[in-house]
C-alpha cells in the first residue's frame, strides 16, 4: 500500500513539475514576441503625437492613502508631476488616523469644496472632498471617508468621484515614471477590440534616487529581502503578464499600477469592498460583464517599467505582505469559484483560472507536502541518494535559468540599470532566491490560506513605510500592523454567505 | 585520466541510468548552457550599451549645440560645413551616427516652439533623406514605424513610392501606418487611401490622422471633407471626418450636416450635432431642441453642448426645463455649466435656481460654479 502511494505521488510530482517548466518554456516564448511586438510598434515619438493631440482622452489618477504620513506628500508631488495634456490626481484619505490628511491640507493649500460627490457604487461613508486654492495643483481632489477596512472600498470612493472615462489606479507609495500615462492609453487607443485595462512592470524603489517626486537613478535594491522582489515582480510581469497578453489571458493587473475602462469598471459592479485580492477581483468581475454581454475585449500589457514601489525592507514586513496576497488568493478562488475549469467563461475559465489555480495557488501546498514527505522517506531510508541531489538539482538549474532569461529581457525592453555590476548583481539573487527566498514565500502563503481558513481579517495598509529620506534608521519599521486583525466568520460561513448573496455577476445562458 | 576519457566514461555511465535519469541530466546540462549563454549575451549587450552610452553622453550635446546653432542662429552654413562639423564630433558618419543625428532633429523639431527654415539644410547637408529611405527598406519593422513618423515631423513629403510599397503590406500594422501616413507624406494624392480604411477607425488612428489633416491644412492642401463623408459606407469615418469639419470650421456642407441628423446611427447624429455647434449653424438650434426628448444620452449631450456654444439666448426655459427633467446627475452638471455660462441671462437663472431648489440638486449647483474645481 505505502509503495502505491509512493509510486503515485512521484509520477503526480513528475507530470505537475513537467507542465510547471512547460508552461513556463511556453511563457517565456510568448513574452518574447509580446516584448517584440510592443518594441516594433511603439516609438517615442507617438508620446509627442499623443501629448500634442486634442484627442487624448482623461484619465483620472485615484490612489488611496491610510495612514502614509511618511510619504504621501512626496508621492502626491510624483503624480502631479505626470506628463500628459488631461488628467486629474484623487487621493483617497480611508479614514487615516495619523496626519495624513492634515499634511495634505497643508502642503497643497486645500479647503473643503461643494462637491457633488455620487455613489455610483457603494463604499464606506464619504465624508467630504478638499480641492487645492492654489493653482498649480488644480488637478488635485482629495476626498475623505470613513475607513473601509480595505483598499478596495477606497478605490471605489475614488471611481465615484473621478470624472474621466479611463482611470490608473496605483498606491501614494507608488513613484510613476512622468510617461506613465501616455505609455498606458497607448494600448487601448491602438486597438479595435474595447481594451477594459492596462497593466505595466513594477520595481522597487528602495535604492532608487528620486528627487521631487521623480525617479532620477534606478539601482537594485541594497537589502535582499527587497532585491529578491525586484526579481520576483521582473519575473512575473516580464514573463508572466506579457507572456499572458499575447493570447489575450492576463490574469490581472496590479493594484499597484493599473489603467481601466471606467465605464466598465462601474458596470461590472466596482472592486469587491471585502476583498483582498481587489486587483484580480477587479479584472475577473470586468471579464465576466464583458462575456455576458457579449462584447470582445482585451486585457492589455506593456513590457516598460512604469512604477517604483517601496518593497517591504525585512521578513516580518514581506511576512505580512504575502500572507495578506495569499489570503487574498485564498478569497479570490472562493469567490469567483464557479469560473473554474468551466467552459463557458472561456479564456478565463479555461486557462488563467486553471493556471493561476493549480501553479500558484495549490504549489505552496505541494510545495509543502513535498518537504513534509521527503523528510518522512529520509526517516524510513527509502531516499535513492544516487538520484535525489540530481533531480534537486535539475529543479534549481531551471529556476536560475528562467530568472536569467527574464534577466535579458529585461535589457532587451530597456536598460533601466546604469551598469552591468547592477545588471550581474540581479544574477547573483537568481542563485541564491530558491535556497532563501522562496520557502519564505511559501511559509507565508501557507500562513494566508491558514488566516483565510480560520478567518484572521486582514486590513489593508499593513506595510509600515520607511520613507524616502536616504538616513532614516527605520526604528519603527518593525511598529506592527497598522489595521486591526479581527475574528470574522468562518470559511464555510463564508462560503454560505457568498451562495446567498452572489453578488458575483454570473454568465448567461 | 584525461578529460576526454572521464568525459566517455560519463557518458557510459549515463548509459545505464533509467531513461528519466537521462532525460533529467540532459535537460539539466541544457539549462546550464542557456543561463551561462544568457550570463555572455547580458555581458555583451551591456558592454555594447555601456561603449555606445558613453559615447553619446560626450556627443550628443554638441550635436543639439551644432544643430541649434545652425536652425536658430544667424550664421550661415554650407552643406559642407555642416557635415564636417557633425563629422568632427561623431568621428565617422555612419548608419548609426546618423540614427543619433536624425533623433536629435526630430526631437529639437518636435520641442522647439521656434520655426525655422533651415531644416532642409541639415538633412540635406547629412543626406538624411537616403538614411531614412535606407529605414524604409529595413526588415525590422520598428525602425519603419520610425522611419514614417520622423518623415512626418520633418515634414517630408517626398516618399510616395516607398509608402506605396507598404500600403499593401501584408503586416496589417505596418499596412496600415503607411495608409495613414500617405495622407501627411505623399506629394501627389494624399488622400487616395481615405476610402481604403480597413473596419472601424482605433482612437489611436484618428490621432493620427488628426495631425495629418493639420499639416495639410497647414500646406494649404486641405481638401473639403463633405465628399467623403456623403459617400463612405465606413461609419467611424464619417464621425471622425464630422468631427474634423467642424475642428477646421469647413463650410459648404451644412446641408450634408443636417441629412446626418436623422441618420440611424446615434454616434454618426451626435458628431452632426456637434459639428453644427462648432460652424454656428444657429438657424438648427430648433430643431435641434425638437429632437432632444427622442434621442439617447449620447446626443443629448451633444444638444447641451451644442446649445451653449450657440449661446443665442433663445434656449434658456428649454435648458431650465430639461434640468429639472433629467434623473442623471452627470447630465444635470452638464446642464447647469451651459446655464451658468449662458450669457448674464443664464447667470441670473442659475442664481435663481439656487434659491429655488434644495438638496442633491442644489448641490450639484455649488460644485458647478465653485471655481477651484476644474474638471467639473
Amino acid at each position: 500500500m505505502f509503495d502505491i502511494f509512493v509510486k503515485v505521488y512521484e509520477y503526480f510530482i513528475f507530470f505537475y513539475a513537467t507542465a510547471l517548466i512547460l508552461s513556463y518554456m511556453v511563457l517565456a516564448v510568448f513574452s518574447f514576441i509580446s516584448i517584440n511586438r510592443y518594441k516594433s510598434y511603439n516609438t517615442d515619438i507617438d508620446d509627442e503625437e499623443l501629448l500634442n493631440s486634442e484627442l487624448a482622452p482623461g484619465i483620472s489618477v485615484i490612489a488611496p492613502a491610510y495612514n502614509e504620513e511618511k510619504t504621501i506628500i512626496i508621492n502626491v508631488k510624483s503624480l502631479l508631476t505626470l506628463n500628459y495634456p488631461l488628467f486629474e490626481v484623487i487621493i483617497v484619505n480611508d479614514g487615516s488616523k495619523d496626519d495624513t490628511l492634515d499634511l495634505l491640507i497643508k502642503e497643497f493649500d486645500l479647503v473643503e469644496a461643494p462637491f457633488a460627490y455620487v455613489e455610483k457604487i457603494k463604499s464606506k461613508p464619504y465624508k467630504r472632498t478638499f480641492k487645492s486654492q492654489n493653482p498649480k495643483y488644480d488637478i488635485l481632489t482629495v476626498i475623505d471617508k470613513e475607513n473601509g477596512g480595505t483598499k478596495a472600498d477606497a478605490f471605489n470612493a475614488g471611481l465615484n468621484a473621478s470624472v474621466f472615462p479611463y482611470y490608473l489606479n496605483t498606491d501614494v507609495d507608488c513613484i510613476l515614471a512622468r510617461n506613465t500615462l501616455s505609455k498606458m492609453i497607448k494600448p487601448v487607443l491602438n486597438s479595435k477590440t474595447r481594451v477594459i485595462a492596462v497593466g505595466a512592470t513594477l520595481r522597487m524603489s528602495n535604492n532608487c534616487d528620486i528627487e521631487e517626486g521623480v525617479i532620477t537613478r534606478v539601482r537594485p535594491p541594497k537589502a535582499l529581502i527587497p532585491r529578491f522582489q525586484e526579481l520576483e515582480y521582473i519575473r512575473s510581469y516580464l514573463l508572466g503578464k506579457m507572456g499572458w497578453e499575447l493570447i489575450n489571458a492576463v490574469p490581472n493587473v496590479s493594484g499597484g499600477l493599473g489603467m481601466f475602462d471606467k465605464e466598465i469598471a462601474i458596470k461590472a459592479g466596482g472592486y469587491g469592498a471585502d476583498s483582498h485580492a481587489e486587483d484580480m477581483d477587479m479584472m475577473t468581475r470586468m471579464a465576466v460583464h464583458m462575456m455576458n454581454n457579449k462584447i470582445p475585449y482585451k486585457i492589455g500589457y506593456i513590457p516598460l517599467s512604469c512604477c517604483w514601489t517601496e518593497g517591504p525592507p525585512n521578513i516580518q514586513i514581506l511576512g505580512r505582505q504575502r500572507t495578506r496576497w495569499a489570503s487574498g488568493l485564498f478569497q479570490m478562488f472562493s469567490d469567483h469559484r464557479k469560473i473554474l475549469f468551466n467552459p463557458k467563461y472561456k479564456n478565463l475559465g479555461l486557462i488563467t483560472f486553471p493556471y493561476v489555480f493549480i501553479f500558484e495557488f495549490l504549489a505552496p501546498i505541494i510545495e509543502a507536502f513535498g518537504i513534509l514527505f521527503t523528510i518522512f522517506l529520509i526517516f524510513f531510508g527509502q531516499v535513492n541518494w544516487t538520484f535525489a541531489p540530481l533531480i534537486l538539482f535539475y529543479s534549481y538549474a531551471f529556476a536560475v535559468m528562467i530568472s536569467s532569461i527574464v534577466i535579458i529581457w529585461d535589457q532587451m525592453t530597456f536598460k533601466y540599470y546604469n551598469t552591468t555590476r547592477e545588471v550581474l548583481k540581479l544574477f547573483v539573487i537568481a542563485l541564491i532566491e530558491p535556497f532563501l527566498y522562496h520557502p519564505m514565500i511559501m511559509f507565508f502563503s501557507l500562513k494566508g490560506y491558514f488566516s483565510f481558513i480560520t478567518s484572521r481579517e486582514l486590513a489593508w495598509g499593513t506595510m509600515t513605510r520607511q520613507g524616502f529620506e536616504k538616513d532614516k534608521d527605520g526604528n519603527d519599521k518593525n511598529s506592527g500592523d497598522k489595521g486591526n486583525d479581527e475574528t470574522k466568520p468562518g470559511i464555510f460561513s463564508k462560503l454560505k454567505k457568498n451562495k446567498e448573496s452572489d453578488t458575483f455577476e454570473e454568465i448567461k445562458p | 585520466m584525461s578529460f576526454v576519457e572521464w568525459f566517455l566514461s560519463f557518458i557510459y555511465k549515463i548509459k545505464t541510468f533509467p531513461l528519466i535519469i537521462q532525460i533529467t541530466i540532459v535537460l539539466t546540462l541544457t539549462f546550464i548552457v542557456v543561463t551561462f549563454s544568457v550570463l555572455i549575451t547580458v555581458y555583451v549587450i551591456r558592454r555594447k550599451h555601456n561603449k555606445v552610452q558613453k559615447k553619446l553622453k560626450d556627443s550628443l550635446p554638441k550635436i543639439e549645440d551644432l544643430f541649434n546653432d545652425v536652425l536658430f542662429s544667424d550664421k550661415k552654413y554650407s552643406d559642407e560645413e555642416v557635415f564636417n562639423s557633425f563629422e568632427d564630433i561623431v568621428e565617422e558618419v555612419n548608419y548609426e551616427s546618423l540614427d543619433t543625428g536624425l533623433d536629435v532633429l526630430v526631437d529639437i523639431k518636435n520641442d522647439s516652439n521656434k520655426e525655422s527654415e533651415k531644416y532642409p539644410l541639415i538633412i540635406s547637408a547629412l543626406n538624411i533623406i537616403e538614411h531614412i529611405e535606407s529605414k524604409f527598406d529595413s526588415r525590422s519593422n520598428s525602425r519603419k514605424m520610425d522611419a514614417f513618423q520622423q518623415s512626418f515631423v520633418l515634414g517630408l513629403n517626398r516618399f510616395d513610392s516607398k509608402i506605396l510599397q507598404y500600403a499593401y503590406s501584408k503586416n496589417k500594422k505596418i499596412r496600415t501606418e503607411a495608409r495613414n501616413s500617405y495622407l501627411a507624406l505623399s506629394a501627389n494624392d494624399p488622400y487616395r487611401f481615405f476610402d481604403e480604411i480597413e473596419g472601424s477607425l482605433t482612437k489611436w488612428d484618428e490621432i493620427e490622422l488628426m495631425q495629418y489633416l493639420q499639416q495639410q491644412n497647414k500646406r494649404g492642401n486641405l481638401e473639403g471633407l463633405g465628399k467623403w463623408i456623403n459617400y463612405s459606407k465606413n461609419t467611424s469615418l464619417v464621425v471622425f471626418l464630422i468631427k474634423m469639419v467642424g475642428y477646421f470650421k469647413q463650410r459648404g456642407i451644412d446641408e450634408i450636416l443636417i441629412d446626418k441628423l436623422v441618420h440611424e446611427d446615434a454616434k454618426v447624429r451626435a458628431a452632426s450635432i456637434e459639428t453644427l455647434g462648432e460652424l454656428n449653424l444657429k438657424e438648427t438650434e430648433q430643431t435641434l431642441i425638437d429632437r432632444y426628448y427622442t434621442e439617447p444620452e449620447l446626443c443629448q449631450i451633444a444638444i447641451i453642448k451644442t446649445i451653449r456654444k450657440f449661446n443665442s439666448g433663445k434656449s434658456l426655459k428649454f435648458l431650465e426645463q430639461i434640468f429639472n427633467d433629467s434623473n442623471s446627475t452627470d447630465m444635470k452638471k452638464l446642464i447647469a455649466e451651459a446655464i451658468i455660462n449662458y450669457s448674464y441671462e443664464g447667470k441670473m437663472s442659475f442664481q435663481n435656481l439656487k434659491e429655488t431648489l434644495t438638496g442633491f440638486d442644489l448641490q450639484i449647483l455649488k460644485h458647478i460654479e465653485t471655481p477651484i474645481i476644474k474638471f467639473k
